[in-house]
């Protein structure tokens, strides 16, 4: 079809260019679906009340950021004109409205959004939108494309070949195609030969053992002599920036339960990774003498009823989780005088023009002040101690307290003075499992568990003796030796902070008794020593114990679920051939260095993160090093890893190289910074024309399922998949590979016989439905039918979408007539949310609770060894220099200035450049630095400037192509940063996301150079000296560095 | 292609749809076409049209109560009514929504926007602080405005709001009407768009829109183009029971509007239990905005002047 369409046009006198880029493409469409003018007829129908009628919106959710606002998109004559938010729901309106409120009752009332939500339609109308398949016609990165079509892409990726003959050097360059890497197609001997790696890395079975017994398969390994690198399976490669819900239980789908892939990397590290992963040791919970079970999530304060909060490294206005979430709770807290609030960021960021106290910190030493606090909170017995004492569930539910830390619990201390692991029960004598702890009450050993409901153990918070014979500290006491290692005065110079702040921040913090918050995001964790600034900061909180109390530290209430359970109409993961991966993953991550079989002793060639996982900054760098093995093909998906990863640059010598990645496929809305160097790019469909499920945050204490559903007609071309017309997208991309490689889980037998997986809502419906049945597995909580009104509002507001996207009847086919209605009640609202009021209990805490043991020490860490330094991983909280993945201080003489980045309101890193009305506010950003250092240096207000450091001496993008871009900046001279640090916002500087020009099919696509205004200095972070090719990093939880890089600004 | 089958889902009017999606594939001369001048048209006033409807109730909601206080005052005549619209500078952050949501709602181009949301930092580090005043028409009771133009293109409505005659404010009257205004409120409407010098000017731009109870678009020779134009506290919203989109927009929960006349309103009673400013009040000029603000910078209205 859509051939034939594209040959007709060409026949109207239309180019191809004009059918590549979406501009021309979608003014043509728009033409007709807008009346416009000179559409009188049209026209007429627009009248006041227009916003207020409800089969004039769409309720979905906004992605212009990862906050993931519900919103409300007002859709006139098929185009979105405006977007709101939506009163349903907690994010966008505070109170927000019951959820029962009928349709047409809500439609007039509008929330509120951000100025990049409200900005979002010039997101998916962005002129440089694609909307066909481009193929690479040059030499990657040389802006060079030819259309093909979208099956003729699929065949190709598939079957591999000869593909890129035509361009010089790649004439005899075989692309193996993804038929052949899905080598191991048997779930039964995955499964098995799972088992035997399992015991490889135990070492009860040898390599060659192995190789004997799986001598008639070694051809699936990738290499035999190293059978925990798992089957060749492993080497495509998914690795995403932003996915949710639904669509990354749908894309899994592919890459690991079809594909077998054990591949698939998201990008938290580059976000807050060591907020996640510090957050995750201290959730996890002992289980057969281990630690298990922690989830990759933090806490965050509850901002209705806190009366104290220190936004600590978090620019609370305008980025974190998120704005219009926040805001409102934060200023009526501070106009009604409830709130008070204090922000440390080098930056004067704009709570900081709110707060009562702004300490200016050296970056990098949060954990510093931290110690600093808790060393004075402890001198000063300012500290809730009946809290602490708790060592069990038993314990702390006597005194009505959700949770519980083990900074009671016995540490077994080494003869050098080295914390270890926790006292067993048992090593004393007193009996009880690898589970049962000790703690000391009036001198005595109390053996206890810590999950016991019936058995209360209390224990002395600072204990430091020998029982048993075996030398112990308490955790509480550890912390305090750490606190108390150095003076108040010696904790503020290191941060560079006043002591008398130090002193008034810790009072103030301990003067609220639970309803104060120790907030904190990215400026405590993207440091080389972020996991243990996260631990420190959280330390205090545990201090006042204000987990899961109105007014303290909330862990959210979560989602209905949307992929099935006990009780719940459809389960999503369904597959009637699933394959199990197994085997190292590219990144290391959660994989213990120790005993793979490639353990060569210390440093590691790249670090291992057994704590960790989806750590961004080391998924192509890995490739580029084929450490621990090669790949073959990359997919990525909605990341942007050469603009938004610190010193990205590096990344491009790797992209650009088809002998590191064969073969590199992008799903992408336009061609941006990392596509550049794609083999293939896939045009994808925006937030506002798909499916997804946004889910929570931490900070959500309402239990919230935003639905991401279609609002629009899609830009992308549309191809028929299974039968089934659909855009291109994501979904379609792998849904026709899966049909064409004859994978099972697709298609008419999907989910298994008679049940189809033939276009994408039959995935997404059935999770609606799920989330319309509730959380009783009873059944008590399923949702209403919508009524006939409802019904027909729910049609009329998709009057303009086309059958590609929207069929009704198909839609009600995927979820069938008992859950039809059910499901367009949800939809009506854009999704399902508890009511405003059942997020707290009438006794002062969230209704939601962590409720469960929060670890002050960390017992995991303890056991294991950094694969970088060969020593033991530090199980406290603490100050850490900023060093080097070989824990070398980094030095950088000559370099003056600390560089640090930070979020304007008005953009979302890598993804809202192409938002005109952002830009008119802000058209370009600047180099921030002090008037001190200005003077200094003899720079002026304006004046533009290079910025260089250690490791990027020209202080260029070197684009591999030819091209380099210089990292310069106009300076914008500002009394609002410490002097000492220079800081720019990031989105600006773009050199790609249609700011270049493309050729494409020959003509060329010319770039809007107001996309590369302003400058993007993550070239100018600094490389790790030991990797070469990769950012600083916290070894430990992940994070990618963002604040650790000393520059020298170059006049030019 | 998708175009094709929204025209075949869409089964109001096929026979008309036809023909311009015939057209819709067209180069740019038939957009332009399509898309060409129009003279405005007046909409039927559909007085209160959401105010039929009745509202959710939500305690401690102060949207919802000014949107329930807004249905009331719709039921009284238009002289009766009186907008205001305060402003609460402790709670603004200058995130800029209210700026963005104004241009989607009232399609303003880049000669200018309907508002503002400048900032007034002061101070040496460590000791700063940081204003934002968001400003917009402030529907002047004897605007300057008016007095520096023909009698009858601007007029003051019986409910306050300054209304512009786009077919006659043009030229040097729309010029003398910006130079006019001391709160620089009012900009020439230049017909420029956004995506101007893109792959495609983009169809949210050329939509037809409603202000002052007339039909019209930007496009070449359309209405609004070349004419003045500026705030009418979103005229089109409230005569349909909907707030100003700045007020509904605003995340921090700065922006309040309604009828002053109603000594129950949210704002009446936030001017009555807080102190707050008039910028230029000393002009005589009788400003409809006022700001709440906590003199935290010692002197009341210190941050004014950088800004307006």
């Amino acid at each position: 079809m859509s051939e034939c369409e594209s040959t007709r046009r060409e026949h109207e006198g239309l180019s191809r260019r004009e059918l590549l880029a979406s501009g021309a493409f979608l003014g043509g469409a728009a033409a007709g679906m807008l009346g416009g003018g000179g559409d009188l007829e049209a026209a007429a129908t627009l009248r006041e009340s227009d916003t207020a009628r409800p089969e004039n919106y769409i309720y979905t959710t906004c992605l212009q950021c990862n906050t993931g606002c519900e919103i409300k998109v007002r859709v006139q004559e098929g185009v979105v004109v405006k977007i709101e938010g939506n009163p349903y729901a907690p994010r966008t309106m505070d109170p927000h409205i019951p959820w029962t409120t009928p349709a047409a009752a809500a439609a007039p009332v509008q929330g509120y959004t951000c100025p990049k939500g409200q900005s979002g339609l010039q997101s998916a109308y962005d002129p440089y939108r694609l909307a066909k398949v481009l193929k690479r016609a040059g030499k990657r990165g040389e802006g060079k494309w030819t259309t093909i079509p979208f099956h003729q892409a699929i065949k190709e990726i598939a079957d591999g070949g000869y593909l890129f003959s035509h361009v010089p050097g790649e004439e005899n360059r075989w692309v193996e195609g993804l038929k052949d890497i899905w080598a191991l197609r048997d779930p039964a001997l995955a499964t098995a030969m799972a088992a035997d790696v399992a015991l490889i890395r135990k070492k009860t079975m040898t390599v060659d053992e192995f190789k004997t017994k799986w001598a008639d398969h070694l051809d699936v390994l990738i290499d035999p002599d190293h059978p925990d690198f798992g089957p060749k399976n492993n080497q495509l490669v998914f690795n995403w920036g932003r996915l949710k819900a639904g669509r990354s239980d749908f894309f899994a789908r592919f890459w690991r339960d079809t594909f077998g892939s054990v591949n698939g990397h998201g990008h938290t590290t580059v976000c807050q990774g060591s907020i996640y992963f510090a957050g995750k040791s201290m959730s996890d919970q002992p289980s057969g003498g281990k630690w298990s079970g922690g989830a990759k999530a933090y806490w965050m304060g509850d901002l209705s009823h806190a009366e104290f909060v220190i936004f600590w490294g978090a620019n609370v206005l305008e980025g974190n989780y998120g704005p219009p979430l926040k805001v409102p709770k934060i200023t009526r807290g501070l106009t009604s005088g409830r709130l008070k609030i204090a922000v440390v960021d080098p930056r004067f960021n704009p709570a900081a023009a709110k707060a009562w106290k702004w300490i200016p910190i050296k970056p990098g030493t949060d954990a510093a002040l931290a110690m600093g606090m808790i060393r004075w909170i402890l001198e000063n017995n300012r500290f809730d101690r009946r809290y602490l004492e708790n060592a069990n569930k038993a314990a702390a539910a006597a005194d009505n307290e959700p949770t519980w830390s083990n900074g009671a619990w016995l540490v077994k201390i080494s003869s050098d003075g080295t914390p270890g692991k926790f006292l067993r029960a048992s090593e004393i004598g007193l009996g009880g499992d690898a589970d049962t702890f000790v703690c000391l009450r009036n001198g005595e050993p109390v053996a206890f568990k810590s999950d016991d409901a019936a058995n209360p153990a209390e224990g002395d918070l600072f204990v430091d003796t020998t029982v048993g014979g075996v030398r112990v500290k308490s955790a509480m006491q550890l912390v305090r030796e750490e606190a108390m290692a150095r003076s108040l005065d010696q904790w503020a110079a290191l941060a560079e902070v006043m002591t008398t702040d130090v002193v008034e921040l810790a009072r103030e913090f301990t003067s609220h008794g639970k309803r104060a918050v120790a907030e904190l995001h990215r400026g405590v964790s993207q440091h080389t020593n972020g996991f243990y600034s996260v631990l420190a900061v959280y330390t205090l909180n545990l201090l006042i114990g204000n987990l899961d109390w109105k007014g303290g530290l909330v862990y959210g209430a979560g989602s209905y679920g949307e992929t099935g359970g006990t009780g719940r109409p459809f389960s999503l993961s369904a597959h009637p051939k699933k394959l199990t991966g197994f085997g190292l993953d590219i990144i290391r991550g959660g994989a213990v260095y120790e005993e793979s079989t490639i353990f060569s002793g210390y440093p590691a060639k790249r670090p291992w993160y057994p704590l960790a996982s989806d750590v961004y900054q080391e998924v192509i760098p890995s490739c580029g090093d084929a450490y621990p093995y090669p790949i073959k093909a990359l997919i990525l998906y909605m990341g942007a890893p050469v603009y938004a990863l610190p010193a990205g640059h590096a990344l491009i010598p790797i992209l650009a190289n088809p002998a590191k990645i064969p073969l590199f496929i992008s799903s992408d809305i336009v061609i941006s910074e990392h596509s550049l160097y794609a083999d293939y790019i896939f045009p994808d469909l925006t937030y506002l024309e798909r499916w997804e499920f946004h889910r929570t945050h931490p900070s959500i204490v309402h239990r919230v399922s935003p639905v991401r559903q279609p609002a629009i007609p899609p830009i992308p071309e549309t191809v028929e998949v299974f039968g089934e017309p659909m855009p291109i997208s994501m979904e379609s991309v792998f849904m026709a590979l899966a049909e064409y490689m004859g994978m099972p889980g697709w298609g008419s037998d999907g989910f298994g016989p008679g049940r189809q997986l033939k276009r994408p809502e039959d995935f997404y419906l059935k999770m609606v439905a799920n989330v319309a049945f509730g959380d009783s597995s009873a059944g008590t909580d399923v949702c209403p039918d919508a009524d006939d009104e409802e019904l027909r509002i729910f049609l009329a507001a998709r009057r303009h979408l086309p059958p590609s996207v929207f069929d009704a009847d198909k839609w009600r086919a995927a979820v069938g007539d008992a859950w039809w209605r059910k499901v367009v009640y949800v939809l009506n609202r854009g999704g399902r949310w508890w009511s405003y009021d059942e997020a707290w209990t009438s006794t002062g805490q969230t209704k939601a609770k962590y409720g469960k043991l929060v670890n002050l020490y960390q017992e995991k860490p303890a056991t294991l060894k950094n694969s970088m330094t060969g020593k033991g991983m530090r199980p406290l909280p603490g100050y850490v220099p900023i060093a080097d993945a070989l824990g070398r201080p980094i030095a950088d003489t000559g370099f003056d200035l600390y560089l640090i980045t930070s979020r304007t309101m008005l953009m979302t890193k890598s993804r809202t450049v192409s938002n005109y009305w952002l830009l008119d506010r802000k058209p370009f950003n600047e180099i921030e630095i002090h008037p001190q250092d200005a003077t200094r240096l003899g720079l002026r207000n304006g004046q533009k400037v290079k910025i260089t450091c250690a490791t990027n001496p020209a202080g260029e993008w070197d684009l591999a192509n030819g091209t380099k871009i210089p990292i310069v900046g106009a300076l914008k001279v500002t009394e609002k940063i410490r002097p000492g640090v220079v800081n720019f916002v990031l989105g600006y500087g773009h050199w790609a996301y249609g700011a270049n020009d493309q050729i494409v099919d020959g003509v060329v696509v010319k770039g809007d150079r107001r996309r590369s205004a302003g400058v993007h200095a993550n070239a100018a972070m600094r490389l790790d000296d030991h990797l070469g090719n990769t950012t600083l990093s916290d070894v430990i939880g992940g994070s990618a560095v963002f604040y650790d890089t000393k520059v020298r600004l170059v006049p030019v | 292609m998708h175009d094709e089958e929204v025209m075949q889902s869409v089964q109001d009017k096929p026979s008309r749809r036809g023909v311009v999606g015939l057209l819709a594939a067209g180069a740019a001369s038939v957009a332009g076409w399509v898309f060409g001048g129009t003279v405005a048209r007046r909409v039927p006033t559909s007085r209160g049209g959401a105010a039929g409807t009745a509202l959710p109730v939500v305690p401690g909601n102060r949207l919802v109560a000014m949107q329930q206080e807004l249905h009331q005052a719709l039921a009284k005549p238009l002289s009766k009514r009186r907008w205001v619209m305060v402003v609460d500078t402790r709670a603004c952050i200058g995130c800029q929504a209210c700026v963005i949501a104004c241009r989607a709602e009232n399609v303003t181009g880049p000669a200018g926007s309907y508002r503002r949301v400048p900032e007034a930092p002061a101070g040496r580090f460590p000791n700063l602080t940081n204003v934002f005043m968001p400003t917009n028409c402030v529907q002047c009771d004897d605007p300057p405005c008016q007095r520096a133009v023909p009698a009858g293109m601007i007029t003051k409505r019986p409910d306050g709001i300054v209304e512009f005659d786009y077919t006659q404010l043009k030229g040097r009257y729309a010029e003398a009407a910006a130079k006019a205004c001391p709160y620089r409120a009012v900009h020439i409407d230049d017909g420029k768009f956004f995506t101007d010098g893109t792959p495609a000017v983009q169809a949210y731009e050329r939509r037809s829109f409603v202000e002052y109870q007339n039909v019209m678009n930007r496009n070449a020779g359309g209405t609004p183009v070349g004419a003045a134009r500026k705030c009418h506290f979103c005229l089109h919203r409230v005569e349909g029971g909907v707030l100003p989109a700045c007020v509904t927009s605003c995340i921090s929960n700065a922006m309040y509007f309604g009828d002053l006349a109603d000594p129950a309103s949210t704002v009446s009673e936030l001017l009555r239990t807080q102190r707050s400013i008039r910028i230029h009040e000393e002009a005589g000029i009788e400003p409809r905005v006022y700001y709440v603000e906590d003199g935290l910078q010692g002197v009341p209205g210190y941050a004014c002047a950088t800004c307006h």
